[in-house]
């Protein structure tokens, strides 16, 4: 290892990208376990949201979710495209508050539903 | 600006994604990271096909790639001089442009994804600089597919949730970066100890 003596900051260089590579790659594990558990990675409701990606984020059917909260399917949209809660709100012609909020009803009473059907036998 | 696009990625769909590569290849000032980020996101939904986010972000970010070197290639070395009349952008560049001669494929590759902010002036610099189009174009396109992987497949892994794929994204990143780094090291310290060795 004499060449570690003759070379100190090209050692010291390479012994810093080491810990850093450490650093990432305990980063990196760490928060794939934490995210890996779907409870963590429930996303505040925002107008450029579709229904399918807040089911996706919420862990819930996207079809309950438009069901309860009374959203029309993608497949029964004008455009035949999945839309974003604003243009639902757009065509609507109401705030896009009502319909985040009407959402975020909607998810609140499917999580009990499910905690509900968890519990009774 | 960012809530806007975020909003118009399920609407436009894979065209939008293309387009905000293409124009943040051209050192335009568009949210391209979180676009690939969210598009996956809305692929992993089922909102949007995968292959179609993937294949747009990176057609986008080549096309963008390519304009940028034409047009310098063309304009020459007055445009960089528009770019960067003086001050600490030209310092950069000129340290810049002495690197691409010297590491031109390397730099071109890098320049794609792990210091990405210095894509489109190296896109420039090797047009103005007449760097041949073949190894720019190959190493060009394996940088974007390494860009677009990690984005667009942080984003998928973490569909539904911005603030967690963010996060994988610069892990990865960074422990391609640093992993990076600390190979071309030990490549560089084990020749010195053959060498040393040998004599």
């Amino acid at each position: 290892m004499t060449v570690l003596r003759h070379h100190p900051w090209l050692a010291l260089a390479f012994v810093l990208a080491l810990g850093l590579t450490a650093f990432f790659g305990v980063r990196f594990v760490r928060h794939a376990i934490y995210w890996s558990d779907p409870a963590h990675r429930n996303e505040q409701v925002a107008g450029w949201m579709t229904v399918g990606y807040i089911a996706r984020s919420w862990g819930l059917d996207p079809h309950d979710i438009d069901a309860e909260a009374g959203l029309p399917r993608p497949d029964q949209t004008a455009t035949g495209r999945p839309m974003t809660l604003q243009q639902i709100a757009d065509e609507r012609g109401v705030p896009v508050g009502e319909v985040i909020a009407d959402v975020e009803g909607a998810i609140a009473r499917l999580r009990l539903r499910e905690a509900a059907q968890e519990l009774s036998p | 600006m960012t809530e806007w696009v975020l909003a118009a990625v399920p609407a436009y769909g894979p065209w939008l994604v293309g387009l905000v590569t293409f124009l943040s290849c051209l050192a335009l000032p568009v949210p391209a990271s979180i676009v690939m980020l969210v598009a996956g996101g809305f692929a992993a939904a089922g909102d949007m096909a995968l292959w179609q986010v993937a294949l747009a972000a990176f057609g986008g970010a080549v096309l963008g790639d390519q304009t940028g070197f034409w047009a310098a290639r063309a304009g020459g070395a007055p445009l960089i001089a528009q770019i960067a009349p003086d001050g600490p952008r030209a310092a950069a560049i000129a340290q810049a442009r002495a690197w691409l001669v010297a590491k031109g494929l390397l730099a071109v590759f890098l320049t794609r994804w792990l210091v990405s902010p210095l894509g489109p002036y190296a896109n420039f610099i090797t047009g103005a600089a007449h760097y041949p189009w073949v190894p720019f174009t190959a190493a060009g396109a394996a940088g974007e597919a390494v860009w677009v992987g990690i984005y667009v497949g942080a984003g998928y892994a973490l569909g539904g949730n911005l603030e967690a794929a963010t996060a994988l994204a610069g892990s990865v990143l960074g422990l391609l970066a640093a992993g990076t780094v600390a190979l071309g090291l030990g490549w560089w310290l084990l020749r010195l100890a053959r060498r040393e060795g040998g004599a």
